[in-house]
């Protein structure tokens, strides 16, 4: 009665013709390239040891100060989210002016000045200069933290937290970040209400007496303004800055994971999951390898024309877009995927799995095959001109200053980007892949509904998915609920609900039409029925047979497009033998199927039993049957598809009764991400069907 | 039969020369020249050497609102086509051309106009004039590509709206505030609209919309002005105008008389509060004074929605946005209540504040502030090469007039602040407002 089918459909394109006056066939080639100056940034040093970068640009009479403190700051521990408060409250009142006096001199000018925990920005009109400078070294220099904002912020922070669990992402990226960095590394810390309410006002003071010093930072000048200029600025209004012995901590630096593991959090029924595969591994800026690992990251992942994007969205349409990052960090740097704003990758419900095993096999193929000088080619190109567009933003010249300064590399090292990216070989990419791609040794982590955890279970070493909470406390795999039923009694309840064995059994022959939609495409399935295990399923497309399937009873037919095939054992013909019922489920007792009532679950607002049914060893399917109705609602099994193991999902819906039986009229097929919902225009039964359908 | 004839382009000059240039009062003035060819694509021409880098926008003038009601999501649709190929790039190849060549590109829908962009190194311009005129002239519109976008295109969806939290809470402001206006619907439309969407009703609209008389194309950076005119005559002067006719809505939207008011119960923490107001179309005096005095109601650090609701602790997060749009449209006005909050307290304050600017007159230097901000993001603005061309396309587009760009700072240097009073009077009206309150499920009865 309910006939599973594999369907792979190729349509043909329609090639819409066009008069044309030029030979537009031909792909314009490049003219020469320009040469990219790079200009060096001024700089010079305050007595007080604070550096000064500026980098002038009179296209628009705008100027822009920027404070970078390079610290290292102790761990937040049980006051986890401190820097996120400072930062909120830093700004708000200075020695000299109240918050409502700052936020009016600063919006009388339309000053932009922003600070937090590691500096600050300030930008304005270039006449408003001077006015944008008094309040932007004012709330650097002489902060005053008050209880008040701690508190309205503390607040804020605490209902925010609130929301974390409405957001796959926001979930994801906590755990992620949680696993692949650790508690003893600053970006692992996980904020919750109990470190926020653990933060005082002494905190931030301390904070900001501590770390806030003029020997410790850097101070980035950008736009309509002359070095001259500059000079004076910074003299006038951070000279005076006193500097102070600023301690650096050491932290735990995160390892690459042993084993892959897999990591869930439960989101009961999320239409779609964030996933992210992720592990810290070492990549220091300025490392020979950067820039190779920047080619590879462009063609792998990094990008709407890399492997991963055109795998999963252009080929599949799993996604709206998944990304793959990583970059040269000073500690520790992390592979990780996006969606583009987060740090998580979203894809659909079902594909959960189906993506997770492409992200695998993209990476697994970048390790082992070696990439062609076309592919890499083209790589080079693009991140050669994306170093030019980079420029059109003078910040990065000051930018490149400021990291030549900071991570000790050669003076010409930004000067020598183009001849660093063009010397890149295949070799080189494949040797990168093998040192940084992970798919061995990483976390993967997942938001989502928990029915995928099933699926994930592969991809673990361990061949188990660890759930967690929003925090990242390890929890039990969330438990479907506990029932005193037996499966006899429910597979008992569904016949019953059907109309009764004895109206089953007076069904002889059926034939149902139904008709789904496939990219586009109406397609026509047939299905005949004759006892005592006689089955025809023929799919027609456009009139003309696609596919057909026949059990005679002793020899499954498929034919089609890709030719004849014949079975008279197998894995194929047990299942179609099988099928070849009224109602399959009526005869698991008889045909020794093991049976085991899981619990209860909920499908929608439908409260279910779940029951694995195995009929062939080590085969599992799992039912989920109406707890009110005793329909059955869905049904899941592993298969092996041409990709490897895939979740194959059928859903039941729209019961009607045809001579005293009730047909599901809505069957829906989910997999690898594909949805197929087919339904049924018409059903005859007992028409008296001649044996010589089924041959 | 075909035909073998060089369309010529009738060049209409403008003053041509190099670069944007401060005034000695430091206003920025922006530079280019404009011309129409034969078939009625318009091409302006930006010329900015700093760098060796060119961006060549396109803007078709269509967007959600050249939709019917019974398929929506068509233009946003399109957006996502466009990038599947044409006659002479192959299916996937299209991104990957412009990336291997140094380039990236992208674009983006909104309800009046669909705009792409290709950032080129300058040496490249050629290519990416061919790779846009290609996708104008026989984009690769069929049944393999149509399929991959549905689901991408419901992918994004469930993305951007369905799984995020509010997600939908201007698609449902849109039904409610609109009954006949196409900006009842949301640009990404209703997922069965495209599922449903046939092949020739896609192509359809491809034909029409996607015409050179209905685009204007910009060239901003470092190129030679001589042979880019050569090279647009090349690729986009062949390209026949359109001969089905382009649905221009005008529709208008019966005013609102009372103020409809509804609850959404989802998955969610925080009740939140989404307001719209219907708004003046761009362009329009009252837009510019509706501009400013939401500069005032929510801009600055002093602004009045940020230091008497999220300072005062009533919400994590409160903001006004006028949308700018061809029609008259809606002016956004959102609340995510702080913890502990109930949302009638927030919408009080709210309320409060919008009633305040209707009863008195804002103070001097709020209205200074407010022009301040205006002087300081135009000149940010005009800094860079994209933002100036986007100018440039819109102004074309809605305007006809691309040398609006050097006057966006004198439509604001007549407002009064007795003008703010009266536009507030006229669009902050209770009855001219829908209020959808977002609440957990938790609480649904």
């Amino acid at each position: 009665m309910k006939k599973i089918i594999n369907i792979f459909i190729f349509l043909l394109c329609a090639i819409v013709l066009n008069a044309q006056q030029v030979d537009r066939s031909v792909r314009p080639s490049a003219a020469p390239a320009k040469e990219i100056q790079i200009k060096d940034a001024k700089s010079f040093t305050l007595s007080n040891g604070l550096k000064v970068f500026v980098v002038e640009d009179n296209t628009v009479p705008i100027v822009r100060y920027s404070l970078f403190l390079d610290i290292k700051p102790e761990l937040e521990g049980d006051k986890a989210g401190l820097s996120d408060i400072f930062t909120s409250v830093i700004g708000t009142a200075t020695a000299k002016q109240t918050k409502e006096e700052l936020n009016r001199d600063i919006d009388l000018i339309a000053a932009r000045i922003s600070s937090y925990s590691r500096g600050g920005n300030a930008s304005s009109l270039k006449k408003y200069e001077d006015k944008m400078l008094a309040v932007f070294s004012e709330i650097l220099l002489q902060p005053v933290f008050n209880q008040s904002e701690l508190d309205l912020n503390v607040k804020k922070y605490k209902s925010d937290l609130s929301a974390v669990s409405d957001d796959i992402s926001t979930m994801n990226n906590r755990l992620a970040s949680a696993l692949a960095y650790g508690k003893g590394f600053p970006s692992g810390e996980i904020e919750t209400e109990a470190t926020y309410d653990n933060i005082k006002i002494e905190d931030l003071q301390k904070y900001y007496d501590t770390y806030f010093a003029p020997d410790v930072a850097r101070l980035v000048i950008v736009g309509d303004v002359s070095e001259k200029e500059a000079k004076a600025n910074a003299e006038k209004y951070f000279g005076k800055w006193a500097r102070k012995n600023v301690p650096v901590t050491k932290y735990t630096i995160p390892q690459t994971p042993q084993e892959t593991k897999v990591a869930m959090i439960d989101k009961p029924g999320s239409v779609q999951s964030a996933i992210n595969i992720t592990y810290p591994i070492q990549l220091p800026v300025g490392s020979p390898d950067e820039n190779v690992v920047e080619v590879l990251m462009h063609v792998f992942g990094q990008g709407m024309g890399s492997r991963l994007f055109q795998n999963l969205r252009e080929t599949h349409s799993y996604t709206y877009g998944v990304y793959s990052f990583l970059h040269g960090s000073e500690l520790v740097s992390r592979f990780h995927l996006a969606d583009g704003r987060s740090g998580a990758g979203k894809v659909k419900g079902a594909a959960t799995d189906s993506a997770i095993y492409q992200i695998d096999y993209e990476m697994r193929k970048m390790i082992e095959t070696p990439i062609s000088e076309k592919e890499l080619e083209g790589a080079k190109t693009y991140l050669a001109g994306n170093f030019g567009r980079m420029l059109e933003n003078s910040g990065t010249l000051a930018d490149f200053a400021v990291n030549i300064d900071k991570y000790n590399l050669p003076k010409d090292y930004y000067k020598n980007y183009l001849k660093r990216l063009y010397a890149v070989t295949p070799a080189d990419i494949q040797a990168a892949a093998k040192k940084y791609l992970k798919p061995d040794n990483a976390f993967i982590v997942v938001t989502g509904d928990k029915s995928h955890a099933e699926g994930l279970k592969k991809f673990a070493a361990n061949k188990t998915v660890q759930f967690y909470d929003v925090n990242a406390n390890p929890v039990e795999a969330p438990e479907t609920g506990k029932v005193d039923i037996s499966a006899e009694q429910i597979i008992d309840n569904y016949v019953k609900a059907l109309g009764g064995s004895a109206a089953i059994e007076q069904i002889n022959d059926y034939s149902i039409k139904s008709e789904m939609s496939v990219m586009g495409q109406k397609i026509e399935i047939n299905q005949l029925f004759k006892k005592p295990g006689m089955s025809v399923t023929d799919m027609i497309v456009g009139g003309a047979s696609m596919q057909k399937i026949v059990f005679t009873g002793t020899k499954l037919i498929m034919s089609g497009m890709g030719g004849n095939q014949e079975f008279t054992e197998g894995a194929e013909f047990e299942s179609a033998k099988a099928e070849a019922s009224v109602c399959q489920e009526m005869d698991f007792v008889k045909n020794g199927c093991k049976m085991t009532v899981k619990g209860t679950d909920k499908i929608g607002e439908s409260d279910v039993y779940v029951v694995d049914v195995e009929c062939i060893p080590s085969k599992v399917a799992t039912y989920f049957f109406d707890v009110k109705s005793g329909l059955l609602l869905k049904r899941s099994v592993s298969v092996e598809g041409p990709q490897g193991e895939t979740q194959q999902v059928v859903e039941y819906a729209d019961y009607k009764s045809v001579n005293e039986v009730l047909f599901a009229h809505t069957v829906t097929q989910k997999m690898m991400g594909m949805e197929m919902k087919a339904v049924i225009t018409s059903i005859t039964v007992n028409s008296g069907l001649s044996d010589d359908l089924f041959k | 039969m075909k035909k073998l004839v060089l369309l010529l382009a009738i060049a209409v000059w403008c003053s041509f020369t190099v670069g944007a240039k401060k005034k000695a009062d430091q206003k920025v003035n922006i530079e280019f020249a404009e011309y129409d060819l034969n078939n009625g694509l318009h091409v302006i021409l930006h010329k900015d050497a700093s760098t060796p880098n060119v961006i060549v926008p396109i803007m078709y003038h269509v967007g959600t609102k050249n939709e019917t009601p019974d398929k929506t999501g068509f233009a946003h649709f399109f957006e996502h086509l466009m990038f599947e190929g044409s006659q002479n790039i192959g299916r996937g190849e299209y991104m990957k051309i412009v990336e291997e060549n140094g380039g990236a590109l992208n674009a983006n829908t909104s309800p009046d106009r669909t705009y792409y962009f290709e950032l080129m190194p300058s040496n490249q311009l050629e290519l990416a004039l061919w790779m846009e005129s290609e996708r104008m002239l026989h984009a690769k519109i069929d049944s393999i590509g149509i399929a991959t976008q549905k689901g991408v295109v419901i992918e994004e969806r469930k993305q951007t709206m369905e799984s995020r939290p509010y997600g939908l809470a201007t698609e449902k402001l849109g039904e409610k505030a609109f009954t006949v206006h196409p900006y009842r619907w949301s640009v990404l439309g209703y997922p069965e609209h495209i599922r449903t969407a046939t092949d020739e009703e896609i192509y359809h609209f491809y034909k029409t919309y996607y015409v050179p008389d209905n685009a204007v194309l910009v060239i901003s950076g470092d190129f030679d002005e001589k042979q880019t005119k050569e090279w647009v005559e090349k690729y986009f002067a062949g390209i026949p105008k359109g001969i089905k006719p382009i649905a221009r809505p005008n529709i208008v939207e019966p005013p609102q008389t009372t103020e409809i008011r509804d609850t959404v119960y989802d998955k969610i923490q925080l009740p939140g509060i989404f307001m719209g107001y219907h708004a003046p179309a761009m362009g329009t005096k009252d837009a510019h004074s509706l501009q400013v005095l939401c500069q005032i109601l929510y801009g600055g650090a002093s602004s009045r929605m940020k230091a008497n609701i999220t300072d005062k602790g009533l919400a994590l997060e409160a903001f006004v946005y006028p949308l700018q749009q061809e029609d008259p449209g809606l002016i956004y006005v959102f609340g995510i209540v702080n913890g502990g909050v109930a949302p009638e307290t927030l919408e009080e304050a709210i309320n409060e504040e919008f009633e305040k600017v209707q009863n008195e007159l804002v103070s001097e230097d709020e209205f200074q502030m407010s022009m301040a901000a205006k002087e300081f993001s135009i000149a940010s603005d005009l800094s860079t090469t994209r933002r100036v061309s986007e100018y440039l396309a819109n102004n074309f587009t809605y305007f006809k007039d691309s040398g609006r760009i050097n006057r966006e700072l004198d439509f604001y240097s007549t407002i009064t602040r007795e003008d703010l009073m009266e536009v507030a009077r006229k669009y902050f009206a209770k009855n001219n407002r829908v209020v959808l309150y977002y609440l957990p499920e938790s609480e649904e009865k």
